[in-house]
């Protein structure tokens, strides 16, 4: 199950969701919420990086090339190319968000991206190198998305306070 | 019965909900809870968590290709966007009505969130925009300047 395509996504989603709502106090809870604005953002570059190098490069699949009755395989087949992996990326550079507003669930996420990935492997959805790959892409654009957090301005703070008012952060 | 998509927005849904019964239990707003003991309101939110992921895991087959009836990534984000506010929806409403009572004492116009320690939902909400409606000129000039 952990290879699947929507457990730790729909898991990590959920995190992000209760981090919204949580923290000692309005100034804490703005924290988690403006983590949870730079990790999807984090997420939706990294996606957006893997889906430019698969433009440019493509790699095949490891079970591609084996002949069909000698493998069960455990996993579906995809047909986009494996390197670099979209899911390490995606879920490298949402845990590596959620790394910089609250450090043991960050610490928690990268351990399950890295199960992930790991699982992907395992299966033989992906090689070791996109996964590794993937990983790297995620967590420098979550590093970048916080180095360039002054870029967003006051926005993401206005956006929390603006719903504050229907008490929705 | 369902389709593939109806089934994950209903795991997503169902588990939102259970998330944000556990964070709120835990943050303390109570004003949000279907349970009024903490520790129940925690366990009723792993319950719902567990029960979304069985209903969706355990029931069918769910390694399939997004060509073949599985979700593509875009299509999955837009389902969790869309399932995690119903599971909001599901939670301001349920929590209203069964925290009718629960009026708070003082008008806490500026509260978001934490206005849910002491009052439900939609008497935070009410509360909120009767002020903003009295207030609006000196309010939006406080809150977005600077």
């Amino acid at each position: 199950m952990l290879v699947s395509d929507y457990l730790v996504p729909v898991g990590m989603g959920l995190v992000l969701l209760g981090l919204w709502f949580t923290g000692e106090g309005p100034l804490a809870r703005q924290r988690h919420q403006i983590g949870v604005y730079l990790a999807l953002t984090s997420m939706g570059l990294s996606s957006l990086a893997v889906f430019i190098i698969n433009a440019q490069y493509f790699r095949p699949r490891p079970f591609d090339g084996i002949d069909g009755h000698d493998v069960i395989l455990l996993f579906y087949q995809p047909t986009d190319s494996s390197f670099p992996a979209n899911p390490a990326a995606v879920t490298f550079g949402l845990a590596a968000g959620v790394w910089g507003v609250n450090r043991p669930v960050g610490a928690v996420l990268l351990v399950v991206s890295g199960l992930f990935g790991f699982a992907r492997v395992y299966a033989g959805v992906h090689y070791p190198t996109d996964i590794l790959a993937g990983a790297l892409i995620g967590i420098v654009v979550a590093f970048l998305v916080y180095k360039a957090k002054a870029l967003l301005g006051p926005i993401p703070v206005w956006t929390i306070k603006a719903a504050r008012i229907l008490s929705l952060a | 019965m369902f389709t593939f998509a109806t089934d994950y927005f209903i795991m997503v849904t169902v588990a939102s909900v259970g998330t944000i019964q556990f964070a709120a239990a835990s943050a303390g707003l109570r004003g949000l809870l279907f349970l009024r003991s903490k520790n129940w309101a925690q366990a009723l939110g792993i319950v719902l968590i567990l029960a979304g992921l069985g209903l969706f895991f355990a029931t069918e087959d769910r390694n399939i290709n997004d060509y073949e009836g599985g979700l593509d990534a875009n299509i999955q984000s837009l389902l969790f966007f869309l399932g995690t506010v119903s599971g909001f929806g599901v939670t301001v409403v349920g929590s209203s009505l069964l925290n009718i009572r629960m009026t708070g004492g003082e008008e806490q116009p500026e509260g978001g969130l934490d206005a849910l320690r002491h009052t439900n939902f939609a008497m935070a909400i009410r509360r909120n925009l009767k002020y903003w409606g009295r207030n609006w000129r000196t309010q939006t000039k406080r809150y977005f300047s600077g």
